[in-house]
C-alpha cells in the first residue's frame, strides 16, 4: 500500500511539472505528450509482456502464465485507448483536427481492432486448456501486428505522415528527463495493474478448482 | 529555460489529472480486490487441510 501512495503522488507530481516546461523543439504545444507518450509505450511493453507470458505458457502450461497474458494484454488495451485519446487531443493542438487518417492514427485504431478480435476469438471457445493454448498463439501474433502498426507501418515510404518522429531524442536534457520519468512512472502502473489482474485470475481459479 | 503554464492548457492539465485520478482509483481498487480474493483463499485453504 506505501508503495501505491509513493507511485500516486509521485506521478502526479512529475505530471504536473511536465504542464509547466516549456514546449519541446519544433512542437507548438508539447504537454500532453508527458501523458501521451508514456500510454504508448507502456501499451507497447504491456503487448510484449503478454507474448512473453504467451510463450512461456507453451513451454510450461501453466495457467499462472495464461492469466498473466490475459492481463498485460487487458491493461495494453486501455493504455492505447487513452494514448489514442490523448494523441487526438494533441492533434487538434497542433494539426488543427482531432482526427486526419494520418498513418499512426490508422496505426493506432488497427492495433486495438486486432487486440478487440482477439479477444473476441478468446471468448469463442469453451474448452479451457484450448482457449489458453490459442491465446498464447493469439498473443504472439498480436504483438507482432502491433509493433508493424505502430513502428513500422508510418515509416513506409509511400506514407507519409505528421507524427514527431523523435520527441524523446531531440529535446532539451530537463524536457526528456520530466518525459522519461512520466515514462517510467506509468510504466510501472501498467505493470502493477496487469500483475494484480493476472494475480486475482489465478485466485479465482484456484477457488473455482477447489470448490 | 523558463517554467510557466500557458493558461489556455490548465483545462488539459485538469483533464490529464482527473484521468490518472481514474487509473489510480482502479489500480487502488484491484490492489484491495487481490487482497480480498487471497485471503478468501487462504481461508478456504485452511479449512480444507485439517480434512486432508
Amino acid at each position: 500500500m506505501i508503495f501505491n501512495v509513493v507511485l500516486g503522488i509521485w506521478v502526479t507530481a512529475v505530471m504536473t511539472f511536465g504542464f509547466f516546461m516549456p514546449p519541446a523543439i519544433g512542437l507548438n504545444t508539447s504537454n500532453i505528450m508527458y501523458f501521451h507518450v508514456p500510454m504508448a509505450i507502456s501499451m507497447e511493453i504491456a503487448f510484449l509482456m503478454a507474448a512473453w507470458h504467451g510463450v512461456r505458457f507453451l513451454q510450461t502450461r501453466r495457467m499462472e502464465h495464461d492469466a498473466h497474458s490475459v492481463a498485460f494484454a487487458e491493461v495494453g488495451m486501455a493504455f492505447g485507448v487513452i494514448a489514442t485519446i490523448t494523441g487526438a487531443i494533441w492533434a487538434k493542438l497542433n494539426w488543427g483536427a482531432y482526427w486526419s487518417w494520418d498513418p499512426q492514427q490508422i496505426g493506432i485504431v488497427a492495433v486495438l481492432l486486432t487486440y478487440f478480435a482477439l479477444f473476441a476469438l478468446r471468448g469463442a471457445t469453451e474448452d479451457d486448456e484450448k482457449t489458453r493454448s490459442a491465446w498464447a498463439v493469439y498473443a504472439i501474433f498480436g504483438v507482432v501486428a502491433a509493433i508493424f502498426w505502430t513502428f513500422i507501418f508510418r515509416r513506409l515510404p509511400q506514407l507519409s505522415t505528421l507524427h514527431p518522429p523523435a520527441v524523446l531524442i531531440y529535446s532539451a536534457p530537463l524536457y526528456k528527463w520530466a518525459l522519461w520519468t512520466n515514462v517510467a512512472g506509468f510504466g510501472m502502473v501498467m505493470v502493477k495493474l496487469a500483475l494484480l489482474r493476472g494475480r486475482v485470475q489465478v485466485a479465482q481459479e484456484k477457488l473455482k478448482e477447489s470448490a | 529555460m523558463a517554467l510557466a503554464i500557458e493558461p489556455k492548457i490548465v483545462p488539459v492539465l485538469i483533464v490529464a489529472l482527473i484521468t490518472w485520478g481514474g487509473i489510480f482509483w482502479y489500480l487502488l481498487r484491484v490492489d484491495i480486490m487481490t487482497r480480498k480474493v487471497q485471503k478468501e483463499l487462504e481461508q478456504k485453504l485452511n479449512s480444507e487441510e485439517p480434512r486432508a
